[in-house]
């Protein structure tokens, strides 16, 4: 019987914690349907927080982990209480923030610059100008959250902005590189809605040869006129390797992700409610080799349908997107265009 | 006579042509044979040593030293690590 050498600290596992489910928004494009204003339970925070911790301390492993919600700075109490436990713990790598940037201040981000291990502050745009922006998630939410990601790059905090790409802002996704450049943000990630359900694919939804135009103008765009030093375009994820061989990547999830919910309930990703488990009992070992969810998701046999694609190695297509059209996993992804 | 159950803390998978078990508790894989990954499918809390021993012989294409021996060596092995208990 021989070990596995699975214990090495250069290996980087990835958590996406939404450690609150409340918001300050309501923006329609939003996987989030309940919005209980529950306060901030610290205990149970705490505890997910050592399971985590334990976890990654027995694997060896650097964790890289995103605190997000709902919306996080709306308890910023239960937010800095969680960065001062990654802060301590050699166990973790590195954290960032996934924010919608309504209700940053002066004092948070001054707050927030104390801390070595936040990699970045991740603000939400929905649009390239307000208009489109608030129609999304709110009026006068474009210029917070504009307001914010200054206030951030000025503080010097690494700050980058994510674009949730579909049919109602799919306008703006070119017009995106402009605006992240002009904010000096560090980074631009443009990653299309995974529509969950049949009203969302029909309001949301960006056929395959559309999402084919649009990657690739944005792609090119982005390699003209962005300076690279400047605001990187993030293409790690899958279907951006169509576009470029050396680009995009195979999903993490199941090899080196999961997402916890807050109150322990672990998911693949935020994007595909496949309940798991819950790390509170039984720890995360217990969910990560024994999920038969997780199990189908690392096949990479010719049972996934992209097994004979070419581009498997740095793509597969999104399995949150093929699961909600097709009720299966390893079925091609429908905005694929090959 | 014992009569052997995998631990609770433990998970056995075949995924592919692996053969894995899982200590849920810290974390750690193990990479079996088919054999050793059959044995202890039959570790179940019910079957005794000779009946695992004498399935495995009927089943498989082994002769009753190398199924007796195998058995030895996996077994020993994982009661050491309290990943097999003789609940007798």
């Amino acid at each position: 019987m021989d070990g596995y050498n699975n214990k090495n600290r250069n290996n980087e596992f990835y958590i996406q914690w939404h450690f609150i489910d409340s918001c300050n928004l309501r923006c329609t494009h939003c996987y989030q349907k309940d919005y209980n204003h529950k306060e901030i339970d610290f205990n149970m925070l705490k505890s997910i927080f050592l399971k985590i911790d334990e976890a990654m301390s027995k694997w060896g492993m650097n964790c890289f982990i995103s605190l997000t919600g709902g919306e996080p700075f709306l308890k910023p109490e239960g937010l800095f209480y969680l960065m001062d436990l990654i802060e301590k713990s050699d166990n973790f790598k590195k954290f960032a923030v996934l924010t919608n940037g309504t209700l940053l201040d002066d004092r948070i981000i001054s707050k927030i610059k104390d801390y070595k291990k936040l990699s970045e502050i991740q603000v939400s745009l929905d649009g390239h100008d307000e208009e489109t922006h608030d129609n999304i998630r709110g009026g006068g939410t474009f210029l917070k959250a504009v307001e914010s990601i200054k206030k951030l790059k000025n503080a010097g905090i690494e700050t980058s902005v994510m674009f949730t790409l579909h049919k109602k802002n799919i306008g703006s996704a070119v017009k995106m590189l402009a605006l992240a450049d002009s904010l000096k943000a560090d980074a631009l990630t443009v990653e299309r809605m995974t529509t969950m359900s049949e009203a969302e694919k029909e309001e949301f939804f960006i056929d395959a040869s559309e999402l084919k135009k649009v990657y690739s103008d944005v792609y090119y765009k982005a390699k003209e006129e962005l300076p690279p030093k400047d605001t990187k375009l993030v293409t790690s994820r899958p279907l951006w390797n169509l576009i470029d061989e050396n680009i995009g990547g195979y999903c993490p999830v199941g090899f080196s992700s999961i997402c916890v919910m807050h109150d322990g309930t672990l998911l693949p990703c935020r994007r595909l409610y496949l309940p798991l488990g819950n790390i509170l009992q039984g720890g995360l070992f217990k969910v990560w080799y024994n999920s038969d969810i997780l199990w189908e998701m690392r096949k990479r046999d010719d049972r996934n349908e992209c097994s004979s694609c070419a581009h498997i190695e740095r793509c597969g297509g999104c399995k949150a997107i093929s699961y909600y059209r097709n009720k299966d996993l390893n079925t091609k992804d429908p905005q694929c265009w090959i | 006579m014992r009569i052997l159950k995998l631990s609770d803390n433990v998970s056995l998978k075949q995924y592919q042509e692996k053969y894995m078990l899982f200590d849920n508790l810290n974390g750690n894989i193990y990479k079996l044979n088919r054999l050793s990954y059959e044995i202890l499918l039959l570790c179940d809390g019910k079957s005794t040593d000779e009946d695992i021993v004498n399935n495995i012989i009927n089943n498989f294409a082994v002769s009753t030293e190398k199924a007796a021996k195998d058995f030895d060596d996996i077994i020993n092995t994982l009661l050491d690590k309290q990943y097999v208990l003789n609940i007798i």
